[in-house]
């Protein structure tokens, strides 16, 4: 079946409707079209057929008269001539109607024109009643009666040919045919026989004996006019039989003829066959015969009109039947033209209804369903494709819900977050406070025991001391901790003697060690030195790790060995071991955890936090070192602790990104390493570039437009600028422009983020880097970095009166790329300071008029400039009372000839504001 | 010694540290509130103002930009001292114009190295 149409279906598919309309309608229209005017024709022949009969009739009847006139005119002539001089008047008469008759005969002949091929005839029958008229004088009678009846004979052929050539003869109904054959043979005939009949009287000389040749010839005509008239009447018959309504109209007149012609036959056999002299006077006569022939003519007119009405209704109703088929046709076409209109305006409208929805339904908006009374096939396609809406915006409408709950849920989980952190800050305030006091007032009533010499409270005043103290720590372990994994611990870093620190220790130690009676050794290499690292961390982690190893042995050693060690990267290791219970493999899998201990029971027996191993990772991790341990159970743990000697602050693995606050406003503090303002108006593109940013330390500012993006730019300085192209209003072209043009903003690098891949406008504008949507986050990250590290040279002022040595600092300053400016003196500096804010101060310490003790403090003291770093490089050997002075307001002092280059670089590059991770801000000299 | 407003909204942590302080020699006034603390340093004109953050009618580093805004009190020292240990608690404190910042609870050995530095100059 398929295989059959195929083809069909195969056109079908690739014409649109209006042309599967055309091609249907051509394929039904053009067989119909035929078949219809095939009808026309064959109806357009007959009404034709038919008309033309009626014209024939119309030229018939003129020259019946003619006939009948003619025949007159000869019994008129031939009396004349025969002597009854009386017919002059009558037959001058007759000539006159006759020529009156010829006339009519021209006007219809003259109007057909040749149409009915009569033009010759006539010419011809015309020519000969001329020749007649003029030969009435000399003619004999019996002349004259020939020629008339040479005459009429040419005008009944006329009439027979007539009747040929306007297809009466070939009428094909049987009444119309016989009402023909009366009109156009028999009756003008069987009249001809009687008017020879009457010549023949005329002819015949009045009461003188009939001879027999003259009653031969009044016999022959009576037999032959007696024949006519029976075959007519027979013809006659025929046609009543099959039309009985022409028997009333035609019934009289026939009867009448035949009739009175029947008694004129007996006239003429009474007075002239039977007689033996003809003594009936010429015009008794003639009146008598023409009375009786002219009946004849009235019937044959009267069968005239019979058969021209019955032609005209025949041709009136295939004329009918004509108008019929047009209009019929006519109404067809229109009628299916209608339905194929309304049918193509039907699919149009589904068609258009379903894209309408469709494209509702592309946009999001709500109401989306095809309303269509359709029943058929494409109402079948609206329902379908009413299911696939519905399912669809169901399904849409369940993941909106979803993400709405998501997004409720991940804002109660900041929530939650921020009030943990809330929770944290007020609990240790509150905790710290009520401490405050216990700690103090123990203190207090301990020192005047001793000085009211009362020694008895003293052990209990201890108690409460240190019980209030290990209360401290714990509190202070948990903050660690919690900052720790909140990602807001922070590392000061400073180089400090390993050895001063480990004297340290070892101080604070002591009294611990002896509780449990153990021996405390301690061995460090004179040769570990200095490390770079925060000793305040450092020396945590090893009384943590000390204090562990007191509190698990008993009367057992104690031994810290602190050693460097070689290699890529150098390290310093401080090794803590014990002779204590030792651990089993299952136990040290524990260690490290927060709150948790070898042993649940451990906590009872020899207390603690269970907090100091876990911080002691953490820490050990932040600076780039780490902390191992191995035990044998009952035998002793050792504890090693290796952190490189120049500590590099490395994010943990653990550490999580602050909550973002939904708007970020400018007191919030930038993030650990700068600021990312982020343009673009597609709200998830935003949130995506925040969630990641922040992750990688930086704050990020969303702004949804170009206007407020400039205007964010503007106030926050932002470190990098990260912007969309394609935005509603003002777009990424037009910002980038307003940017490069601002002077205030055109050193921030913008990181063209799009769609689009102008990359040549992007860069022509000014813009640092072009990346294509989706984002590589890997690659945004490295050129924001890269767009970061190539932020404007930053500005060092050397503040410096030895002119060698300030420019020792200049050029090595310049080489790496910063933009040094100079003063001699605090005083200079100070001015220097107030028309530009440099990120970093180098400070000699002696110096005329103001000197850098009194810039410093100065410089503290005004909040525009107390956060300005400041590195002092002096070649003063400071006393206790200066650093005492610097204490807190400078972050660095430098001896002069001490310190390397290299040296000098990585610690300013250090301390600048925006590169606390990467000291890259102060790239080494390329070599 | 020195002549120092201690200002502090606990009534035992008073007690406990101008007891404290006045032992170790100095001449201790006290204020429990912001506005208090910033009318009594214009007054009293102390050498040190040791001031807690938490505090009722305006907090510490109010009081302490305050201080710093009126030319008779802007160059007297100021010490921070609060329960609070959070890192971004001694940046606040050390904007709003504090010379240094101790925690609570008090180590007054430390204190008292922190008081001589800053009075030492």
């Amino acid at each position: 079946m398929r295989g059959l149409f195929g083809p069909a279906v195969f056109v079908l598919n690739r014409l649109r409707y209006p042309q599967k309309f055309l091609l249907i309608s051509a394929l039904f229209a053009l067989p119909l079209g035929v078949v219809m005017s095939f009808f026309l024709s064959v109806v357009e022949h007959d009404v034709e057929f038919s008309s033309r009969e009626r014209l024939g009739i119309e030229y018939i009847r003129p020259l019946d008269d003619v006939v009948q006139h003619v025949q007159q005119d000869r019994a008129l002539t031939v009396a004349f001539l025969s002597g009854a001089l009386d017919f002059k008047t009558q037959y001058e008469h007759k000539q006159l109607q006759i020529d009156d008759d010829i006339l009519r005969v021209d006007a219809i002949d003259q109007r057909l024109g040749n149409l009915l091929e009569s033009r010759a005839r006539w010419t011809a029958i015309k020519k000969h009643w001329g020749e007649l008229k003029a030969s009435v004088a000399k003619s004999s009678p019996q002349e004259m009666a020939d020629a008339h009846k040479a005459l009429v004979a040419e005008v009944l052929q006329l009439i027979k040919h007539v009747g040929d050539t306007s297809n009466l003869i070939l009428d094909p109904d049987l009444d119309t045919y016989y009402l023909m054959d009366a009109f156009v043979n028999n009756v003008p005939e069987a009249a001809e026989y009687l008017g020879q009949l009457r010549a023949l009287g005329a002819l015949t000389p009045v009461d003188k004996p009939l001879t027999i040749q003259q009653k031969e010839r009044f016999t022959y005509l009576s037999t032959l006019a007696t024949a006519a008239y029976e075959k007519h009447r027979r013809g006659m018959d025929v046609a009543f039989r099959f039309n009985p309504s022409l028997q009333q109209v035609l019934d009289g007149s026939l009867n009448t003829a035949i009739s009175n012609s029947a008694r004129f036959l007996d006239f003429v056999d009474d007075h002239a066959i039977q007689a033996d002299r003809f003594h009936v006077s010429k015009s008794d006569y003639i009146a008598t015969s023409t009375a009786v022939i002219d009946l004849s003519f009235v019937h044959c007119a009267a069968i005239a009109d019979a058969l021209d009405r019955l032609v005209k209704v025949r041709v009136d109703k295939h004329e009918r039947t004509r108008r019929l088929v047009v209009l019929l046709s006519l109404v067809m076409a229109v009628l299916v033209i209608y339905v194929y209109v309304g049918f193509y305006l039907s699919v149009r409208q589904t068609v258009a209804s379903l894209r309408g929805v469709s494209g509702r339904l592309v946009r999001g908006e709500a109401s989306s369903e095809v309303v269509l009374a359709n029943r058929d096939e494409l109402g079948d396609v609206a329902r379908a494709f009413n299911d696939v809406a519905l399912a669809l915006t169901t399904t849409n409408l369940s993941l909106k819900e979803e993400v709405q709950q998501r997004k409720v849920a991940e804002q109660a989980a900041e929530q939650a977050n921020r009030a943990k952190s809330q929770f944290l800050a007020s609990m240790s305030h509150e905790l710290r406070t009520p401490l405050n006091a216990i700690i103090g007032y123990s203190e207090m009533l301990q020192e005047e025991a001793s000085e009211k010499q009362q020694q008895d409270f003293i052990p209990d005043l201890q108690k409460i001391h240190s019980a209030g103290k290990h209360l401290l720590q714990l509190i202070n372990d948990i903050l660690d901790l919690s900052k720790i994994e909140a990602g807001k611990l922070d590392l000061f870093l400073e180089t400090f003697s390993v050895e001063a620190l480990v004297k340290d220790v070892t101080q604070m130690m002591q009294p611990i060690a002896k509780k449990n009676s153990n021996t405390f050794t301690v061995r460090c290499d004179a040769s570990v030195g200095q490390m770079h690292a925060d000793a305040t961390r450092v020396s945590q982690c090893l009384f943590n790790l000390l204090s562990n190893a007191s509190k698990f042995a008993q009367s057992g050693a104690v031994t810290l060995d602190v050693s460097a060690l070689a290699g890529a990267q150098e390290a310093v290791c401080f090794k803590v071991s014990d002779t204590g219970i030792g651990m089993t493999p299952e136990q040290m899998k524990l260690l490290f955890k927060p709150f948790t201990q070898a042993d649940a029971s451990t906590t009872r027996h020899f207390g603690g936090t269970g907090l100091g191993l876990a911080i002691t990772q953490r820490f050990c991790q932040l600076m780039g070192g780490s902390v191992s341990v191995e035990s044998v159970y009952g035998k002793g743990s050792t504890f090693t602790l290796i952190i490189p000697r120049n500590a590099v602050p490395r994010p943990l693995d653990m550490v999580h990104s602050d909550p973002t606050p939904a708007t970020p406003s400018s007191s919030q503090g930038g993030g650990k390493h700068g600021t990312i303002l982020a343009i673009d108006d597609d709200p998830e593109v935003l949130e995506l570039l925040d969630r990641f940013m922040s992750k990688e330390g930086y704050r990020v500012i969303k702004a949804r437009g170009g206007a407020e993006g400039l205007k964010l730019a503007a106030e926050l300085h932002p470190t990098a600028i990260t912007l969309d192209v394609v935005m509603p209003g003002m777009d990424g072209w037009a910002v980038l422009r307003t940017l490069k043009t601002d002077p205030k903003l055109s050193n921030i690098p913008v990181v063209i983020v799009t769609m689009t891949d102008d990359m040549a406008q992007g860069f022509a504008l000014g813009a640092a880097e072009f990346l294509v949507k989706p984002v590589d986050r890997a690659r945004l990250l490295e050129i924001v970095d890269q767009a970061k590290a190539s932020t404007p040279p930053t500005k060092v002022l050397v503040v410096e009166d030895d002119p060698a040595s300030q420019e020792v600092l200049q050029r090595l300053l310049l080489k790496a790329e910063c933009d040094v400016s100079t003063a001699t003196n605090g005083v200079e500096a100070l001015k220097r300071i107030e028309a530009s804010v440099p990120n970093l101060i180098l400070l000699d310490l002696m110096m005329p008029l103001m000197d850098g003790f009194e810039l410093v403090k100065k410089l503290r003291a005004d909040p525009r400039w107390r956060s300005i770093p400041i590195v002092i490089v002096t070649a003063k050997d400071l006393t206790d009372e200066d650093r005492a002075k610097l204490n807190g307001h400078v972050e660095r002092v430098f001896k002069k000839g001490t310190f390397g280059r290299e040296e000098l670089l990585r610690e300013l590059g250090a301390l600048l504001p925006k590169s606390d991770s990467k000291p890259a801000s102060l790239r080494p000299p390329r070599a | 010694m020195a002549k120092i407003l201690l200002v502090e909204d606990n009534e035992m942590n008073a007690d406990m540290l101008s007891r404290r302080l006045i032992k170790a020699g100095h001449e201790v006034h006290l204020a429990q509130d912001g506005e208090q603390a910033v009318s009594m340093a214009e007054s009293l004109l102390p050498d040190l103002v040791l001031m807690d953050i938490s505090l009722p009618v305006f907090d510490g580093c109010e009081a302490t930009r305050r201080i710093r805004a009126n030319p008779t009190t802007q160059d007297i020292r100021v010490m921070a001292l609060t329960a609070h240990a959070l890192p971004f608690e001694r940046t606040r404190a050390m904007e709003a114009g504090c010379n240094d910042y101790d925690t609570k609870p008090v180590d007054f050995e430390r204190l008292q190295r922190k008081i001589a530095a800053l009075l030492g100059g």
